[in-house]
């Protein structure tokens, strides 16, 4: 309490800090070797279960989360990273992790099908570990029986207050819809003029996936512009339990965006972690790993409900056929410009 | 995600990080509880802070740009729109602060010193207050009044009360509720220890009922100052509400921007450290208000000779409609969000209220078995234990070096770190963590805790410290320091005295701030999302995984059950207390 207990802390924290050198608290590697997945992908345990159980040279640690904390969890590691393995939906943040030098190029190639060859990078930096469609226009039959099939369709009078988004600032997987928006009028100026023009047609904006369904449900708007793994669950879900006046349905306005999971690993770790790493890459990449994605129930796990990317694999039961026409974008050219879109969308199309 | 069947193992994770080398050199300093505790208070909240808000000037120094020093992280904090943002949360945080304060001293009032029927029932659901998260309140909220939803259905034309909903009014309702308890329970205790001889010596000079309870009122100021300071802090770094229905309403409020920055790709951690050092200065703001008003005043009520106030003696007529004004209290504030939880957790689909929806157990059922349950929620459970021990022990002493007399300086000090922790929001406050123990440098010299367990509390600590703190700065402004130095002239020392003198005037805002530590720690989100040790996930993490994969029933009833678990505790702890305490423990507060 008195000026001099203050200074004694200040001394204490001081000289804990010098005295406990040499105070070796890290554990010593013993076998096997722990490697920490931060994920934000469904069926990352599974995976990790099954790794565990196949080998025992290395263990696998999950760190669950959203997206958006875990990637900020990585830049407060800053020089210092503790993630083995990142797994997540989106390839803008790998991309950004490669052109910073950061990744471990994969010490294979992976058999990847059409899909996974056109999302791939070229310096197979990371792998792409499957795939889901952004945006798609999940509606409710029951009140549009005429859903908006292509973008400009969707600025009619008749759509007017009747259209959701989520905001990108929120919802991870809602940049790329906006880049691919952009990528497709040909222009980032184009992309949000565009955007500008929904607004003026009533576009109500909800912060993720959930909210907007929601919205949807009671009636709020009757089309909803989400990721398609959340409007396959919808579907999946009123499906088995019909509701009278709800029938959702899903339709691609334009192009939408083929959006990859990524898999990357930290090229900043010790020789021997990144061999494990890589063992675990191939795995999940391997038969055995692509079988959960089938395996798994995709009515409690939407994330089993993407695209395979990799060549023989059976998707899960509930997975549709593509949409007939859809874009890549290229996250090298669109991540650097998350930042500045996401500024703009909070300024001109969030605020009224 | 799943929510399938398999228990979500837990790593076998060290509480700290194994010893082992060289024996530490010994410290010439004396260790006595204020050098421990300002060691923590450096250790868990200065140095996080300062290090994560010195980014906003300093890029490079954690890898974080490449600027030594640039003031141009302020270029977004000085755009109209960011500071039209600025200014929302500044009206919010003043009208939530107030209202909630108002409603607090108007419970406490009803509930303390009069014997209106149903103070019993909101003594024992004020709890529940604390556990209830402001998105759920919000839900709550929305599930009533929107399109389709229970009103409308019940036939009533609730458009307009929407439309004031999905706005300003809304969000401040939601954050008014949120800092209610913590309002209700910092005056509470204070009225507590507040005897009636004041009242009676106003009275016994001719003063009316209302001249007493105005010289109440004002004996209770470093309560009620500490209960605005708090609410109106929590309210400004509030992101629950501004998410939801900010975000719905397009009203925009400050923590907005400093989401953005953590959310961009690449992360913009300096732009978030810009915008936590504006609403810290609005925090800034708050502490000279109360300074200022408080200064050169004393308010020491509590001494040993502290007589139990009499139970003012209700008509039937005051009887009725101080029940009626707290049952609807309860139903605004419990009620609405309780239903939120329940509507989200027992009906199919995201709980929307459409027709044809059957009402049925069956996500509780299944989530019993889920991953996200059991092992989660057992670790939660031992770290809120840990966090609510540990916090309750230093809130103790940092309560009394906030009241003292003696150490303005040290008291400024500690004051600023505590609501400057409450005005960071979880996500910035947990950045600071991972920025101080994961320096290389800290790690060269061995301390290896980023990971840990031990730090996972520490920070719960620090953040739960100045809650924790605040609800005890009212009981421990009442008390008498003569106690005290009559106890050591009679022999008793250092910390004896403390147990002896000053322990039996506050074992019951201790045990409160306890439970309220407990309780705010178990469901605690930001904090552990990002400092969990791997593979031990708390459950409030395991909550997160299930809406991230749009199991919502699911993902709620966990959250429900998790509520009740955080009651079962609290209904235990009270019990033990009336049970075990010594008599002369309970004396001062108990209801009667």
């Amino acid at each position: 309490m008195r000026k001099n207990s203050l200074k004694k802390g200040f001394a204490i924290a001081a000289s804990l800090i010098f005295a406990s050198m040499g105070i070796s608290a890290q554990a010593a590697h013993a076998a096997p070797i722990s490697i920490n997945l931060y994920e934000a992908i469904g069926y990352a345990a599974d995976e990790i279960k099954a790794f565990n159980a196949s080998q025992s040279q290395y263990q696998i640690v999950d760190v669950g989360g959203s997206t958006g904390p875990l990637l900020a969890k990585v830049a407060a590691e800053g020089t210092n990273p503790q993630w083995g393995l990142f797994w997540a939906d989106g390839d803008t943040w790998a991309a950004a992790a490669d052109t910073a030098g950061n990744l471990a190029t994969l010490n294979f190639k992976p058999t990847y099908n059409q899909i996974g060859k056109r999302l791939a990078p070229k310096n197979n930096s990371y792998a792409i570990t499957g795939s889901t469609v952004m945006v798609a226009g999940l509606y409710n039959a029951a009140k549009l029986a005429n859903p908006p099939a292509t973008l400009n369709a969707m600025l009619r009078p008749a759509y007017k207050g009747q259209i959701g988004m989520n905001d990108p600032n929120i919802s991870g997987p809602t940049y790329p819809f906006i880049a691919g928006l952009m990528n497709q009028l040909g222009s980032e100026d184009n992309g949000k003029k565009f955007l500008l023009s929904l607004k003026q047609n009533g576009l109500v904006v909800n912060d993720k996936n959930g909210p907007t369904i929601h919205a949807l449900e009671i009636g709020q708007i009757n089309m909803g512009l989400v990721q398609n793994t959340a409007a396959l669950a919808e579907v999946i879900k009123f499906t088995a339990k019909p509701v009278a006046g709800f029938t959702p349905k899903i339709i691609y306005p334009g192009r939408p965006t083929l959006m990859p999971s990524s898999l990357a690993i930290d090229g900043k770790r010790p020789a021997a972690e990144i061999a494990g790493a890589q063992a675990f890459v191939k795995f999940v990449l391997s038969p055995a790993g692509q079988s959960i994605l089938a395996s798994d129930d995709g009515t409690v796990n939407s994330d089993v409900l993407c695209y395979p990317s990799i060549q023989g694999t059976t998707p899960n039961k509930y997975v549709p056929a593509l949409p007939s026409a859809y874009q890549i974008i290229n996250p090298y050219t669109w991540g650097p410009l998350q930042s500045e879109v996401d500024a703009w969308f909070t300024a001109n199309i969030r605020t009224k | 995600m799943a929510l399938d069947s398999e228990p979500m193992s837990r790593s076998l994770v060290p509480f700290s990080a194994p010893k082992g080398g060289k024996r530490m050199p010994s410290l010439k300093i004396r260790l006595t509880p204020m050098t421990v505790f300002w060691t923590l208070i450096i250790f868990i909240l200065v140095i996080p802070i300062v290090l994560f808000l010195s980014v906003a000037f300093s890029p490079r120094l954690l890898s974080q740009g490449h600027q030594w020093f640039t003031l141009s992280s302020f270029n977004p904090v000085f755009t109209g729109a960011y500071g039209t943002a600025l200014l929302h949360s500044l009206i919010l945080g003043i009208v939530a602060a107030l209202g909630a304060t108002s409603i607090a001293l108007s419970m406490a009032w009803l509930v303390i010193r009069t014997n209106t029927p149903t103070r019993v029932i909101w003594n024992t659901t004020i709890f529940a207050l604390f556990l209830a998260p402001s998105y759920l309140i919000a839900l709550g909220w929305q599930r009533l009044f929107e399109q389709r939803g229970v009103l409308e259905i019940m036939g009533f034309n609730v458009t307009p009360i929407r439309n004031l909903l999905y706005g300003p009014v809304g969000i401040c309702l939601v954050l008014m509720v949120k800092g209610l308890p913590f309002a209700y329970l910092v005056i509470a205790n204070a009225m507590r220890g507040l005897g009636e001889e004041f009242e009676q010596a106003v009275r016994v000079h001719g003063g009316s009922r209302l001249e007493a309870f105005k010289v109440m009122a004002s004996l209770l100021l470093p309560a009620i100052f500490s209960g605005l300071a708090i609410v109106f802090a929590e309210a400004i770094s509030d992101f629950g509400v501004a998410s939801t229905l900010s975000n719905v309403g397009h009203f925009s409020v400050a923590t907005y921007q400093l989401y953005q920055g953590i959310n961009a790709i690449p992360v913009n951690f300096p732009v978030s450290a810009a915008t936590s050092l504006t609403l810290l200065a609005l925090v800034i703001l708050a502490i000279l208000f109360q300074n200022r008003a408080l200064r050169g005043r004393s308010f020491r009520t509590l001494s040993g000779r502290t007589r139990p106030a009499t139970i003012t003696k209700l008509s039937k007529f005051g009887k009725f409609t101080t029940s009626t004004y707290i049952i609807l209290l309860l139903l605004i504030t419990l009620g609405i969000p309780i239903f939120g939880a329940i509507s989200a957790s027992m009906l199919q689909g995201l709980g929307s209220l459409l027709s044809h929806y059957s009402i049925n157990f069956s996500n509780y059922s299944r989530v019993l078995h889920s991953r996200f349950l059991r092992n989660p929620l057992i670790y939660s459970t031992e770290m809120s234990l840990i966090t609510a021990t540990l916090a309750v022990g230093l809130a103790a002493i940092a309560s009394r070096v906030l009241t003292s007399n003696r150490n303005s300086r040290a008291k400024r000090f500690v004051d600023f770190f505590l609501l400057a922790a409450v005005a960071l929001p979880g996500i910035v406050f947990a950045i600071g963590y991972i920025f101080t123990y994961n320096l290389k440098f800290i790690n060269d010299i061995g301390l290896h805790i980023y990971g840990t367990s031990l730090l996972l509390a520490l920070a719960y600590t620090a953040n739960a410290l100045p809650s924790t703190s605040r609800s005890l700065v009212g009981n421990m402004g009442q008390i008498q320091e003569s106690m005290m130095d009559a106890a050591r002239v009679h022999g008793s020392r250092g910390f004896r005295a403390w147990v002896d003198v000053t322990m039996p005037l506050i074992a019951r805002p201790l045990l409160i701030a306890w439970l309220l530590t407990f309780s705010g720690t178990l469901l605690e989100l930001p904090v552990s999302e990002l400092l969990y040790p791997p593979g031990s996930p708390p459950v409030a993490v395991g909550i997160e995984l299930s809406l991230a994969g749009f199991d919502f029933g699911g993902g709620t009833a966990i959250e429900v059950l998790s509520i009740l678990w955080a009651l079962v505790v609290v209904a235990i702890a009270f019990f033990l207390f009336n049970r075990f305490a010594p008599p002369g423990w309970k004396r001062i507060g108990n209801l009667r």
